[in-house]
């Protein structure tokens, strides 16, 4: 394992960490296993239910978020359409998925309408209250409603979590992280076919 | 018949003239100066955006950004964005304190000016004014230009 590579690993096991532990403070009990993603089941822009099959056999790029979110949110997913672009064919081995937290205003319409401002390769997720609850867990997830009435907001993680084409987890990218440095981390994750 | 149409080529002229004034980069009320409005367009079906401007005091007395209100919007308020480890946090950031010769900056990733239950979307080259109301210099109205749906506010 040369020098970067370390280094890299080092900065997503620390950011893990802190997962980790934003996890276990605000939800009070401990992850049943050490393990970073896992099998879903959650509704589509279509309305149709997805499962991690679909994302089998190339590399997934996890980001939580939500549509009422000015900032974060479009800023993670612009970075996904310069990251397709800039991948070239490699494209192709990476699937990017949004995976809504705020189930009660995202339903699929409004996801779907949403996406179009962005790479139609993205692929776009919400699914029950119950549903996004189970697979943020598994991901290691972090998020809360916050305020009341209309025009509440919630607080998320913003860790982009990468899965191998086996749905093992790969790592984890910062959410800010630029486009180009992403395509560089991607290309490394491909070439190694860790 | 050509003096008519040098005519019309001033007024032309001074019509686009004043159109830059109402968008101008920099605007000042009393001892404040305030620089480059904007936001950027928001994807399609959005409810909410942001709108940011840089804040300058030149005086030798603090000042405070005491609300916003924009007529594009339902809500509008001040919002602060912060992080702790990986998890976004945001919430209102209520009375904003403007240091003397200092400078506030709303930007992304930071304090923005947070426009929630959008009338219309924010679509590229569009302006929109905000109203900001501060302690000691009193309201402005604000033309927010609106940028790329990817705009990160560098100077343009």
């Amino acid at each position: 394992m040369n020098r970067r590579a370390l280094l890299v690993s080092a900065v997503a096991v620390a950011a893990l960490g802190g997962l980790g532990a934003s996890y276990v403070l605000n939800n009070r009990h401990v992850a049943d296993s050490l393990a970073v993603g896992g099998p879903f089941k959650l509704i589509g822009t279509d309305g149709q239910e997805v499962t991690e099959t679909a994302v089998k056999g190339k590399y997934s790029l996890f980001f939580f978020g939500f549509t009422f979110c000015p900032d974060a949110c479009p800023t993670a997913l612009n970075t996904f359409t310069l990251v397709l672009s800039k991948l070239g064919a490699d494209a192709d081995k990476v699937q990017p998925v949004f995976v809504s937290i705020d189930p009660e205003r995202d339903k699929p319409a409004v996801l779907k309408e949403y996406l179009t401002s962005f790479d139609p390769r993205i692929m776009g997720l919400t699914g029950t209250p119950e549903e996004i609850a189970e697979t943020a867990k598994k991901f290691r997830v972090y998020y809360a409603r916050q305020g009341e009435g209309e025009f509440y907001l919630m607080d998320h993680s913003t860790a982009i979590i990468v899965m191998n084409p086996d749905f093992d987890y790969a790592g984890v990218l910062a959410g800010n992280m630029q486009p180009d440095e992403m395509v560089t981390r991607l290309k490394e994750l491909i070439a190694q076919g860790a | 018949m050509k003096t008519f149409f040098t005519f019309l080529f001033a007024a032309f002229v001074a019509i686009s003239s004043f159109g830059n004034l109402a968008t101008a980069h920099e605007q000042k009320l009393g001892a404040l100066v305030l620089h480059h409005a904007w936001s950027r367009a928001t994807p399609a079906g959005a409810k909410t955006g942001a709108a940011y401007v840089k804040i300058e005091n030149t005086g030798d007395t603090a000042d405070q950004l005491l609300s916003v209100s924009a007529d594009i919007a339902a809500m509008t308020e001040v919002h602060q964005m912060t992080m702790e480890n990986d998890m976004m946090k945001m919430g209102p950031a209520g009375v904003v304190d403007i240091p003397p010769h200092g400078v506030v900056e709303l930007k992304p990733h930071g304090l923005h000016i947070m426009l929630m239950g959008l009338k219309k979307p924010l679509t590229e080259g569009d302006t929109f004014p905000v109203t900001l109301t501060f302690a000691k210099a009193g309201k402005v109205d604000l033309q927010i230009v609106v940028g790329k749906v990817d705009d990160m506010g560098e100077e343009h």
